[in-house]
């Protein structure tokens, strides 16, 4: 089996071990840019702040505050 | 008031608080064993543990399914994020540059704060119909350690890079001064002294993938099946109590609790482990 030089086994594990940060930003940027992006044009005031009864009387189901609120207490 | 009784205060209130915490742990401990000792008694250690059927209509409470699924899982996450870990680990305590290290910090601290529940929404929405183009239903031990490589790297990441900080700087002048490569130290001196170190990273990382349930049950399917394939679903011992504990009664909710015993017994063996590892390694670097 062919020796590798000290300097080409220095390059490719210094590629390797930027190639694990870039894939753990990448990771990172994945998973949040993905729910900002799913998630942002639902957002609103009325979203936050609309009580949940408001679900049943006007079947719309994208209410908040109870949950908000109920995450917050416990 | 005097200096000594804010000392006396001070050191009453901090055994206070070791002690109220210690205390919850134990009351969590007892009423674990208490709801779940009645299953070993009934079922018996060796049937509960070693049964490959879990049908409690038929009062048939087996979970090694769910221990093969919690072992496959696990097992699967390590192989992702252990490399990865230690590459970026290295990269942090080694090659990057100030700004560099200051913003993949940052990164890696953003990743331990995202719930648990994101990342299992991410993981059913992004990863489960990617898979699924690889075959089966795409619920599957692939979609689960891809998911939990994510949720394991930072305590990966973080406690190795301390532990290759820890190195004493002359260990690196020495193998640099005799004409070694950046590389050739960091792989034949930084790592294998940081070695323990780097073990418990590893330990801490598969405590946390075992004990992990609600992105679990988001990607693994949670069919009571043993995984034949990466691609196939199955069951973790996390995922089967959350699963099961809202409708169960009697012996069904007894061996529930039976669940979270072997759960308890497992998680103390590998943070033991993650400690006498630390500790050994503490030993060295004072040694040295």
């Amino acid at each position: 089996m062919p020796r590798i030089s000290p300097r080409a086994t220095q390059r490719i594990a210094m590629a390797c071990v930027w190639g694990g940060g870039v894939i753990t930003v990448l990771i990172l940027v994945v998973v949040i840019g993905y729910v900002l992006v799913q998630g942002i044009p639902g957002l609103s005031l009325d979203f936050l702040l609309t009580p949940l009864k408001a679900v049943w009387q006007e079947e719309v189901a994208s209410q908040l505050s109870s949950l908000a609120l109920s995450t917050l207490w416990g | 008031m005097s200096r000594y009784l804010t000392d006396r205060l001070a050191r009453y209130a901090v055994f206070a608080g070791a002690a109220v915490s210690f205390l919850v742990l134990l009351a969590i401990a007892v009423f674990i064993f208490r709801g779940g000792l009645p299953a070993f008694k009934e079922i018996g250690i060796f049937d509960f543990l070693f049964g490959a059927v879990w049908r409690p209509g038929q009062d048939q409470y087996g979970i090694l399914v769910m221990i093969v699924g919690s072992v496959a899982v696990t097992a699967g996450s390590l192989l992702l994020a252990v490399p990865l870990g230690i590459a970026c680990a290295i990269l942090l305590a080694e090659v990057a540059p100030f700004g560099v290290r200051q913003f993949l910090r940052q990164a890696v601290e953003l990743l331990v704060g995202i719930p648990s529940v994101v990342y299992g929404l991410v993981g059913m929405v992004l990863l489960v119909p990617a898979i699924r183009q690889l075959g089966g239903p795409g619920y599957s031990v692939l979609a689960a350690s891809i998911v939990l490589m994510a949720m394991v790297l930072p305590t990966i990441i973080s406690i190795s890079e301390d532990s290759i900080r820890a190195v004493p700087a002359s260990y690196k002048e020495a193998a640099l001064a005799l004409g070694a490569t950046h590389w050739q130290t960091i792989w034949r001196v930084l790592l294998p002294s940081a070695r323990s170190g780097i073990i418990a990273s590893v330990v801490l990382g598969m405590g946390r993938a075992v004990g992990e349930t609600m992105a679990m049950i988001m990607v693994i399917g949670n069919s009571i099946t043993f995984p034949t394939s990466p691609l196939s679903p199955t069951r973790t011992l996390t995922g089967n109590i959350a699963v099961e504990i809202t409708y169960a009664g009697g012996l069904h909710r007894s061996a529930l609790f039976a669940t979270g015993i072997v759960l308890f017994v497992l998680i103390l063996i590998i943070n033991s482990i993650a400690v006498i590892s630390l500790k050994r390694g503490g030993h060295a670097q004072n040694l040295a």
